[in-house]
């Protein structure tokens, strides 16, 4: 037992320090079997599971406050911004937190039904996924029947497009980081410093909550994990929008949808794992490459998972409110500067020369996109279109 | 200093279209990149990738479609070719080695190159 709850402690340790670092991908944490190697198998996949598990709760911290997120996170930066700039960005990670520990429960209700559907879904899905990513973006460019918001729709799609089939021909996982640091995070600061918004300053307030609709979208956010677990190419941030799309959910809802989408992917990649032995997540491919994973240690890391959430949803809250009080204590010109300063330093030092550029050229496209008054969702086009593309075989 | 959202705009569309031709340069973008077959992965499905190795075990099926083995050192991966012409035929040969753009499949769990275009001869 004492094992046991040290290699959960040292796994959410590792998770709350990827999750507040603001540029870390989930995915790296595959990183920690080399470290851990001379470890027994089992004990390092728990170590993956609860870092990958408590990420998924720390990294709504910096991609909310700092406005720095990582592809997971996108839409939590975008919904939760207008709490923020109201001086409400704790209600926001609140509501957030709350997504993914509720959609974590729910995974134990929905992985059988899962379970059991998860071939159909497999066959049928991947022809629909294109498709469905095609209306997704006429949906957001002709949302509104006019002609300046058609064309300016279309540029930054286009040019954010664009952006990601080049970023997906420099065969790298670092461009990807490089792109959405540069489009959500970066341009965002930019275009902060350039115009200077009032911001309130930030309160810890807990938002009023009505559980019935945070179980009923966090339940959502479970059922759509599945498909972002079992489809390869498809993202949390996609699925997001699609569902965003689908439903009309107040901004409330969404952060607590957006907040369960991302924990529940985790767990349901165990499944995927388990059912057609195919990794969709670092953390299933790190589990994938240390145990042939049978249904008893399945179990074992579902019920790891349940100790994880407690424990993440209480530290990410303490996290939350730490981060706060520091930030209330500083500048926003200058946290504005240190997340741009610190979001280059992380594509330069992974992605290299062209790291370098994608990140000033999609931070360009991002300022763009602010300075246009286009929706930021619309700079998805940047997963979107080379997502169509690859599942259309082009 | 504050500035005016014309102003920013353009500056931001001019970086924009900028950073994009300097990185369809400096990536290679309009050239096929060479990829080794122990790095193609799950991942990968439906991806349109550039090979070079040698054949062998070259077969036709009951269906007529073209089958063999294309090697790499230590790694060798499937390759198909359906309804192959009577010149690729003749242009795969065992021992010969060769450079094609495939699209990357799966096939009964197994990693399968779907070949496209024959690239050199």
């Amino acid at each position: 037992l004492i094992e046991l709850i040290f290699w959960i402690s040292l796994g959410i340790l590792i998770g709350s320090i990827t999750g507040i670092v603001p540029g870390i991908h989930s995915n790296n944490l595959i990183a920690l079997i080399f470290l851990f190697s001379f470890f027994p198998a089992l004990n390092i996949s728990i170590l993956i599971l609860s870092a990958a598990l408590m990420h998924s709760f720390a990294d709504v911290i910096p991609s909310i406050l700092f406005g720095a997120p990582e592809e997971a996170t996108v839409f939590s930066v975008l919904a939760g911004h207008k709490f923020f700039l109201k001086g409400k960005g704790f209600q926001a990670i609140h509501l957030t937190l709350i997504g993914s520990m509720l959609a974590g429960i729910t995974c134990f209700l929905i992985a059988p039904i899962f379970f059991l559907f998860l071939n159909k879904i497999e066959k049928i899905l991947p022809e629909l996924i294109p498709w469905i990513l095609i209306s997704v973006i006429l949906l957001m460019i002709f949302e509104k029947n006019n002609l300046n918001f058609i064309k300016w729709n279309s540029l930054i799609i286009g040019l954010s497009g664009l952006l990601g089939i080049i970023s997906l021909k420099m065969n790298t996982d670092f461009a990807l980081l490089a792109g959405i640091s540069g489009l959500f995070g970066a341009s965002n600061a930019v275009y902060s410093l350039l115009n200077k918004p009032v911001i309130k300053k930030q309160k810890i307030e807990f938002s009023k909550i009505n559980l019935i609709e945070c179980i009923k979208w966090s339940s959502l956010s479970s059922v759509f994990a599945c498909f972002t677990a079992l489809l390869p190419g498809l993202t949390a941030g996609q699925t997001s929008l699609i569902a965003g799309k689908i439903n009309k959910m107040s901004k409330k809802n969404y952060l607590v949808f957006v907040g369960g989408i991302n924990t529940a992917t985790q767990l349901m990649s165990l499944i995927v794992l388990f059912a057609i032995g195919k990794a969709r997540t670092g953390t299933a491919l790190g589990i994938q490459s240390l145990i042939e994973l049978n249904l008893i240690e399945l179990i074992q890391l579902f019920l790891i998972a349940l100790i994880v959430l407690g424990i993440a949803f209480i530290l990410s809250e303490f996290l939350a409110v730490k981060a706060i009080n520091l930030m209330n204590k500083i500048n926003y010109s200058e946290i504005n500067l240190g997340v741009i300063l610190l979001l280059f330093f992380f594509s330069s030092f992974f992605a290299g020369l062209n790291g370098i550029i994608l990140f000033f050229t999609a931070t360009a496209i991002g300022v763009l996109c602010n300075s246009l008054g286009v929706k930021k969702s619309t700079l998805m086009g940047f997963l979107l279109i080379p997502t169509i593309l690859i599942y259309l075989g082009i | 200093m504050d500035f005016d959202a014309f102003f920013i705009r353009r500056i931001a569309f001019f970086c924009s279209l900028t950073g994009l031709i300097l990185l369809m340069i400096s990536s290679n973008f309009f050239q096929e990149k060479l990829i080794n077959l122990n790095e193609i992965n799950e991942n990968q499905l439906n991806e349109i990738v550039l090979i070079q190795g040698i054949v062998s075990d070259k077969k036709i099926n009951f269906s007529g479609h073209l089958l063999f083995l294309i090697n790499q050192e230590k790694n060798k991966m499937q390759v198909i070719a359906f309804n192959p012409s009577k010149e690729l035929l003749e242009l795969i040969q065992n021992e010969k080695k060769i450079k094609f753009t495939a699209k990357i499949n799966e096939y009964n769990n197994e990693m399968q190159l779907i070949l496209i275009k024959l690239k050199e001869k």
